[in-house]
């Protein structure tokens, strides 16, 4: 393959190298699972999409897992607790609504406590 | 997310998104299990979802979205230690840098800790199952793996200055974690069963051996041995040392649930219980039952290897000692007629934990407004009538008898009576899958509801699983995978009758998969409802499925359509545990009511 080729083609970063002094770090507790994975904002950003495309399908299981994925990976925003109601809702786990329900009214009070006060 | 908009929005779409939010109130279990071509999608943006907290303040109705997602990346921290707690306690626990230096305590907190990591890494394996193939190679997977192996690693490190500090040497035993818990998705399998069977009892001398190490006694071996009578009697001998050895293995193995009451929202399937993974605190509690029942039945063999006929003296203390073991008082069994034989099936059935469970759990479990005294009662009846039945050897013919049942399967044919109590069985493949489904009958019931949930089990609203138990209009559908080892997912279908004479009709509810299986559920859907369906056809029945689970899977069977039927709710036993036939039909049902339930029918 000439050079010229490798220009049309960069090579893309692959999925399989690892970094064996982040898995360390991690294993040790010094690091969170984000930074041990070094994932990115626009890879969030992608999850976060499918989420949202998988509960407006109403494919609630999958919404379930994609939501826990990302409060696993530390990317927590409020209306992930209203998206986890109405997935547990529809797997009729009302217990696991309750609680979601609950820690959605308190998100949005702590999300509201950031906000400015002369916001009208 | 990229929602721009202006900080004073016009009232036309303030009104909009008033609309979308009750939209997406309007999305509740009921309407998502049955929605119609026309029924509303679930709006989100983040203004909808703002709008609809009843407790957020003005600032948070006139927020832009701007202004909110500025307020959420700076909220971040405090919104996950909010929300992280829900799906899994915050790990406070520090793992030691240097094990060799660390107490017993810190390693034990620092085990905790990688067993909490290992779950993070498991949610993220079950996240990346639902996501796209592009965003799947996008992720570093091999990092991934990586961290696993790096925590694999650092656990066995643990574990084994562990081990040097309690003085015992590395087990020899396969790999086992201390955490009842199952980290890799395809390599899933349950925990190392140890309770005792009885194919680990080939001969008498093996069987006679393990009497003694469970008793903690080395000369009983030998008594037992010298007891042995001669010929052909050796075989029922050898029987009934082995159950008394089953007995003893369940009565010093399993909780005291007077005491540790409903506690299996942690010990959540059959695997768990089968490896008796419960947690230090249920086990500490339960240890002085264990003991006395040690004591008692060490005396008890005594006794029955020291009569003339000991072969009949071990089968009656069995019989005698497992009714008082499963929670039966003294005086309750007087008129029984328990059988030998009965009890020691009941035994390899592994039905001593549920009847234990049951009738120590079931009383405490029937609160609420729903439950009188009088419900209790019966149910306190019910379990021991139960038990019995089970004693009997006759709990299928004693469900049967049970005049409510009677009722409730009066519109049948005797025909289509039969084949409902038969067991269907179906098969299929699914890529390199083999999936199978099968009916619960008999001691299945007992253990069916440990598959996924909890929705409810014998040790988790004990109650709940008396519905199944008692109403013979109940079924459950049990799924197998070839590749995993428990039942793989169950769902309940039901037999419900109609108003004004016509044709009952068979109601498939949800499905619930065992918390380890993470193999094809799409085609466990399809295989279930093409069980039910099958099942329709046989009976000649239509078939409705309850559930939004079953949309689309039944595409290649011809004959499906969404509607609604009337129902005709017949008195229960005891109760009934549903949410798919409307209000009221979760609890005590004590007088025939009508409904209308929803959901996708199949018209044989």
């Amino acid at each position: 393959m000439g050079i010229h080729q490798l220009d049309l083609h960069p090579k893309k970063p692959s999925n399989r190298s690892t970094d064996a002094g982040r898995a360390a770090a991690y294993a040790k507790g010094q690091s969170d699972l984000f930074t041990a994975l070094a994932l990115d904002e626009d890879l969030l950003e992608l999850i976060r999409g499918q989420a949202r495309a998988l509960y407006q399908t109403q494919r609630y299981d999958e919404c379930k897992d994609v939501i826990l994925g990302l409060l696993t990976l530390g990317d927590a925003r409020p209306e992930y607790a209203n998206m986890m109601v109405t997935c547990a809702e529809a797997a009729q786990d009302f217990m696991a609504a309750a609680d979601w329900r609950a820690a959605a009214a308190g998100s949005w009070m702590t999300v509201e406590a950031q906000l400015p006060l002369e916001t009208k | 997310m990229t929602v721009v908009g202006p900080k004073n929005r016009p009232m036309a779409e303030l009104t909009a998104l008033k609309e979308q939010l009750q939209q997406l109130e309007g999305v509740t279990a009921k309407s998502v299990s049955a929605p119609g071509p026309e029924a509303p999608l679930p709006k989100l943006d983040l203004k909808s979802q703002a709008a609809g907290q009843e407790d957020a303040g003005p600032r948070i109705q006139n927020a832009s979205a701007v202004e909110l997602e500025a307020a959420i990346a700076k909220a971040k921290p405090q919104l996950l230690a909010q929300l992280r707690p829900i799906i899994q306690q915050l790990e406070d626990a520090k793992i030691p840098a240097d094990p060799a230096k660390a107490t017993l305590a810190e390693l034990t907190a620092g085990a905790d800790a990688i067993y909490f990591r290992r779950k993070d890494i498991d949610n993220v394996y079950r996240m990346l199952r639902a996501l796209p193939p592009e965003i799947q190679k996008a992720f570093p997977m091999a990092q991934l793996e990586a961290l696993e192996k790096a925590l694999k690693t650092k656990q066995e490190e643990l574990e084994e200055v562990e081990d040097k500090l309690k003085g015992s040497a590395p087990s020899n035993a396969p790999a086992q974690s201390s955490m009842p818990y199952n980290f890799k998705p395809q390599e899933v399998k349950p925990s190392v069963p140890v309770l005792l069977r009885p194919e680990a009892m080939p001969t008498l001398d093996s069987a006679a051996q393990k009497l003694g190490d469970l008793l903690s006694d080395p000369g009983l071996a030998g008594a037992v041995l010298a007891a042995a009578p001669a010929g052909a009697a050796g075989e029922a001998y050898l029987n009934a040392i082995r159950s008394a050895a089953m007995l003893v293995d369940y009565a010093t193995g399993t909780l005291d649930y007077t005491k540790v009451g409903e506690n299996g929202w942690g010990i959540k399937d059959r695997g768990a219980h089968q490896a008796r993974a419960y947690g230090y605190g249920d086990k500490n509690t339960s240890a002085p039952r264990q003991d006395g029942s040690r004591q008692a039945l060490h005396a008890a063999i005594q006794e029955a290897l020291g009569d003339k006929a000991p072969t009949k003296a071990l089968e009656r203390m069995v019989t005698d000692r497992f009714l008082l073991e499963v929670g039966i008082p003294k005086g309750v069994a007087q008129d029984w007629k328990p059988t030998f034989a009965a009890v020691t099936q009941a035994l390899k059935d592994e039905l001593f934990v549920p009847l234990r469970a049951i009738n120590e759990c079931l009383e405490r479990s029937m609160v609420g407004y729903a439950y009188q005294q009088t419900d209790r009662a019966k149910g306190k009846q019910i379990s021991a009538d139960m038990t019995r039945a089970v004693s009997e050897g006759r709990f299928e013919e004693w469900r049967r008898s049970l005049p409510e049942n009677v009722v409730q399967l009066q519109a049948l044919s005797d025909p289509q009576r039969q084949i409902f109590f038969d067991s269907l069985k179906t098969q299929a493949e699914f890529g390199s899958r083999k999936i199978s489904t099968r009916e619960g009958v008999g001691p299945d019931l007992f253990w069916a509801t440990k598959t996924g949930g909890p929705s409810h089990g014998f040790d988790v609203m004990t109650r709940c699983v008396m519905a199944l138990l008692t109403n013979l209009r109940t079924k459950v559908i049990q799924v197998d995978d070839a590749s995993f080892a428990l039942p793989a997912a169950r769902a309940y279908l039901k037999l419900i009758d109609r108003p004004d004479g016509q044709k009952p009709l068979l109601a498939l509810e949800g499905v619930q998969f065992d918390f380890g299986y993470f193999g094809d559920k799409g085609g466990v859907k399809t295989q279930i409802f093409t069980h039910a369906a099958q099942k329709a056809k046989e009976m000649g029945l239509e078939l409705i499925a309850l559930s939004f689970d079953y949309h689309g899977v039944g595409g290649a069977m011809g004959g499906i359509k969404e509607g609604q039927r009337s129902a005709l709710i017949h008195p229960v036993v005891l109760l009934e545990a549903s949410d798919y036939m409307g209000n009221g039909h979760d609890g005590p049902i004590r007088a025939p009511d009508k409904t209308t339930l929803r959901g996708l029918i199949y018209s044989p």
